[in-house]
């Protein structure tokens, strides 16, 4: 074997410190050492050059480079290496500068230390090995869960840049939360207004034919890693085609079964057919199955005879499984509220007219169950109104954290208040008040200047008591943060319940091995530079199922990932895939499954009719944790392996 | 929209957390032993102090007896003087440090740009992560002739693959044992967390780490 030296001078700063001279004696009378040869500036363009013409004359089998930190150069000496037909994993680097000659004093001390150093990394690269990258075929088109606002404008991003995409969302509708709400804060844009052209982009716009959308689907089943995803979904029946339906509502007149509407948190009804809410998109009705006389063994065919359009009824529709093949995933499922009857002392579920913030969007919301009118139950103008922020957020017992959107919608409730019901009164509890960035103060100082509002500080949500008296007048019986009780009385109460993780984070994330955060929410790769990527491979989230926030954080996430997508699946461009890997010698395996368990990244897979273990390569980062903790030294990390750890150590040491 | 309450199963933070939390009850334990050590060491200090003083005295005796008998082969004394060597003044202990390639390394080389001296007694075995590293590899090195080793990795929620240092850091308890058992003393072998920005730190860790196995000697028993 004929290893190749090469020291670097790196002007004078390695040679002030370090005898080359002797250093080069030294090792050239070593083992496997073929010749030593020193240069001036090796990461010079004229040095690199000098590099070149050498390693085409010598040919050596090694190569080991003293010099400057790998992290600087390595890179530069590798691709040289490649370029004159040398496979670059046959170099090994030696940190002469930052490690010796800036950091010791004394010359022959330097260069003492200089030759045990070098004595390592020939030692080592005798053994290294050469490797090849491997590439393979992606597949370009991407899965979206979830057709809120992020997930909405992921495909858009997407489509827009010829990739195909498939929707799924598990509702009869596209739009996510925003589209149910009349108002949106800062600004009071209308919800669906601006929400709706975006929705209809996707529908029917220049790129439309690039995006599948399959609503009340969910994802069941997914098998392969990044660029090779299949995708299992499941579809439930419709019952109406909404290709072909025009939307007229004569169905929904014919219907003859009234249920109660869970679109409108059960406060009014529906039909069996129905819409989800007048004005949602797809703009087909469905039949709420359960519900429906046919499911009881009736024949009631009362829809499909109203019904203008020939076969857009389907009663014999039937739940479908779709595959899809993917190169990349994108989690949006959204997030929901949580359970304001966990804090039983501010009467929700138990009093009337204690709503919660979806459930008075629905209210003020023209599709909702009053119309649009703020009404209490009774029918009546509610004339003093209790806003409780915070609840459940910012508490140790339930969540601790802020859920960061609740201020802006409490102060735009407050707008909407005062235009609608005007003279009300309207009290605002709240721990902390937040309103950052550039757009979120006006609506907070709208509220403060409202002569009829009124702002209480509390501490804790226990410190609020809200009862009843017979004539269904509420009290509100509260401490303030400086220990102050007071009493006002409501005959409407608005609760702030906290941002949670959806309903369906815990299985999705089983099913696709991506963690949750310790509330539940998708956990991201990195908190400050990468929030929509997962720590697998492949696996983007965007919007509040990661973390609560509010549209525009959520369709800037979903346009962020859409980035990545782009930019990692390019159609005709190979995953190419690092060599530094492990992987796994299958004769030696004994099954234990331990490299399973300590693999960060879920790229290793156990095959239970082989009892085998296998490493899947895109998906391993090469850390080599696994290769140190199996048992059986049945795993190899190359570039990392045993034998050459083992003769670097020795050499160091010799 | 309302869910119930539901907890989320066990995330890697929390199994992380608690392993950090018996990392450091271990760690306060293996304090506790250490302080222990500590006083046995400077007992055995002093003593070598005087045993280092008797050497003294001693070779001159020796070197005074040789020169009176030249001719003589004199064996005897060499024997003697076998364990007083290991108190020479020369003594430079041989410590291999194994640095992950991300934080660790990175700390290496802010203490190179930003110049600041340290001892030449460390070799630095890079590799990817702390999680690479094998307790074999540690005893490898010891019994290649190595008087101490220290392994350095990102601190803790900062490895570049997430956990690996906790892997190590756990490993590393384990360890600890073990050459107790291989007779090795345990403060020959050191772990630490160092940053990318750390490069002081790094420098203390090696300098402390080369007095400290300065202090103990060459290694005695060598690994089978
Ligand atoms: C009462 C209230 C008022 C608000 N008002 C405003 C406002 O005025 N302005 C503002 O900027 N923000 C507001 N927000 C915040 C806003 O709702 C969120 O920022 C936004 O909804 C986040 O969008 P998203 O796409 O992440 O999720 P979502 O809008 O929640 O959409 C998620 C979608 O995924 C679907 N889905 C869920 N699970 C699955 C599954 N398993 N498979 C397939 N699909 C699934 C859901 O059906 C839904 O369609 C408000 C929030 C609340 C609670
Ligand atoms: S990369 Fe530094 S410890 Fe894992």
């Amino acid at each position: 074997m004929k290893v190749g030296v090469y020291l670097c001078e790196c002007g004078t700063n390695i040679t002030e410190k370090v005898d080359l001279d002797q250093v080069s004696a030294t090792i050239s009378e070593l083992d496997n050492v073929g010749y030593v040869s020193k240069i001036g500036l090796m990461c010079s363009y004229d040095g690199v050059s000098v590099f070149e013409d050498d390693l085409q004359k010598q040919k050596p089998d090694r190569v080991v480079v003293a010099a400057c930190s790998p992290r600087d150069h390595e890179a530069t000496f590798m691709k040289a290496m490649t370029k004159v037909g040398i496979n670059q994993y046959l170099m090994q680097m030696v940190n002469f500068r930052e490690q010796l000659s800036w950091v010791t004093e004394d010359k022959q001390a330097a260069t003492d230390k200089a030759i045990v150093m070098l004595k390592g990394a020939i030692a080592r690269v005798v053994q290294q090995e050469a490797l090849e990258k491997k590439s393979i075929t992606m597949n370009n088109d991407v899965l979206i869960i979830g057709a809120g606002p992020a997930g909405l404008k992921a495909a858009l991003t997407l489509a827009e840049a010829d990739r195909k995409v498939t929707i799924i969302e598990k509702s009869p509708m596209i739009g996510g939360l925003p589209v149910r709400y009349e108002e949106l804060f800062p600004k009071m844009e209308c919800g669906p207004c601006m929400l709706e052209p975006i929705e209809h982009e996707i529908l029917h716009g220049d790129h439309a034919e690039n995006i599948e959308i399959i609503t009340q689907a969910e994802l069941k089943e997914v098998k392969g890693f990044y660029g090779n995803f299949i995708a299992k979904i499941i579809k439930a029946p419709r019952y109406v085609d909404t290709e072909i339906c025009i939307g007229c509502a004569e169905c929904v007149g014919a219907c003859p079964v009234s249920v109660k509407n869970p679109m409108n948190s059960n406060m009014n009804e529906k039909k069996a057919m129905d819409f989800t809410f007048f004005g949602a998109l797809p703009n087909a009705t469905y039949i709420d199955y359960e519900a429906c006389l046919r499911s009881k063994g009736e024949s009631c065919e009362a829809c499909k005879t109203a019904c203008p359009i020939e076969g857009a009824v389907i009663f014999d529709d039937k739940e479908e499984i779709i595959e899809k093949n993917v190169g990349a995933i994108l989690l949006a499922i959204g997030t929901q509220l949580y359970d304001a009857t966990l804090l039983p002392n501010l009467g929700y579920g138990a009093l009337k007219d204690v709503v919660t913030s979806y459930e008075f969007e629905r209210i003020l919301s023209s599709g909702g169950p009053t119309g649009g009118q703020i009404l209490k139950s009774n029918g009546d103008i509610p004339k003093s109104i209790a806003i409780i922020h915070c609840v459940g957020s910012l508490d140790e017992n339930h969540k601790s954290y802020c859920s960061g959107t609740c201020c802006q919608t409490g102060f735009k409730f407050a707008h909407e208040l005062h235009h609608k019901v005007g003279e009300s009164t309207i009290t605002h509890f709240y721990k902390q008040l937040v309103f950052p960035g550039k757009s979120d103060y006006p609506l907070y100082k709208n509220a403060m200047n409202n002569s009829h509002a009124k702002f209480v500080n509390y501490l804790s949500t226990s410190d609020i008591n809200v009862v009843e008296n017979k004539k269904g007048v509420k009290t509100i019986s509260y401490k303030d943060v400086s220990g102050i009780s007071g009493e006002i009385e409501a005959d409407m109460i608005i609760l702030l319940p906290a941002t949670i993780p959806g309903l369906d984070n815990e299985s999705l994330s089983s099913l696709l091995e991506v963690n949750l955060d310790k509330e539940g929410f998708f956990e991201e790769l990195h908190g400050l530079v990468d929030s929509v990527r997962s720590k697998v491979k492949g696996i983007f989230v965007a919007g509040s199922c990661q973390s609560p926030t509010d549209i525009k954080g959520a369709v800037n996430q979903g346009v962020a990932a859409a980035g990545y997508m782009l930019s990692g699946l390019v159609p005709g461009r190979k995953l190419e895939i690092e060599p530094i890997v492990a992987e796994v010698i299958e004769d030696k395996c004994a099954g234990c499954h331990v490299c399973v368990l300590v693999c960060p990244y879920k790229a290793i897979q156990f095959n239970e009719e082989t009892k085998k273990s296998s490493i899947n390569a895109v998906l391993c980062q090469g850390c080599g944790t696994c290769v140190s903790a199996c048992p059986a030294n049945a795993i190899i990390g190359h570039h990392f392996t045993k034998e050459e750890i083992y003769e670097e150590i020795r050499g160091v040491l010799s | 929209m309302i869910s119930k309450n539901k907890q989320p199963s066990v995330p890697d933070n929390d199994r992380l957390s608690a392993i950090e939390n018996s990392i450091s009850n271990l760690e306060q334990k293996f304090e506790a032993i250490e302080n222990g050590y500590t006083n046995v060491l400077n007992v055995t200090k002093s003593l070598a102090e005087k045993i280092g003083a008797l050497k003294d005295v001693l070779s001159d005796k020796i070197n005074a007896n040789e020169e009176r008998s030249s001719t003589h082969e004199v064996s005897q004394p060499q024997v003697i003087l076998a364990p007083v060597e290991v108190k020479s003044k020369q003594y430079e202990p041989k410590i291999v440090g194994f640095l992950c390639n991300w934080c660790s390394y990175a700390g290496a080389d802010k203490a190179g740009s930003a110049q600041i001296p340290y001892p030449t007694n460390v070799r630095i075995v890079k590799v990817m992560c702390s999680g690479r590293i094998d307790p074999e590899f540690i005893l490898k090195a010891f019994q290649e002739g190595a008087d101490g080793v220290m392994i350095l990795a990102c601190h803790p929620g900062d490895c570049h693959y997430k956990e690996g240092n906790y892997r190590a850091a756990q490993r590393y308890q384990m360890l600890k044992k073990l050459l107790n058992q291989y007779g090795i003393e345990q403060d020959r072998c050191y772990f630490d967390y160092v940053s990318a920005g750390e490069g002081e730190k790094f420098v203390r860790l090696i300098t402390e780490t080369v007095a400290k196995v300065k202090s103990l000697g060459p290694l005695k028993v060598l690994v089978e």
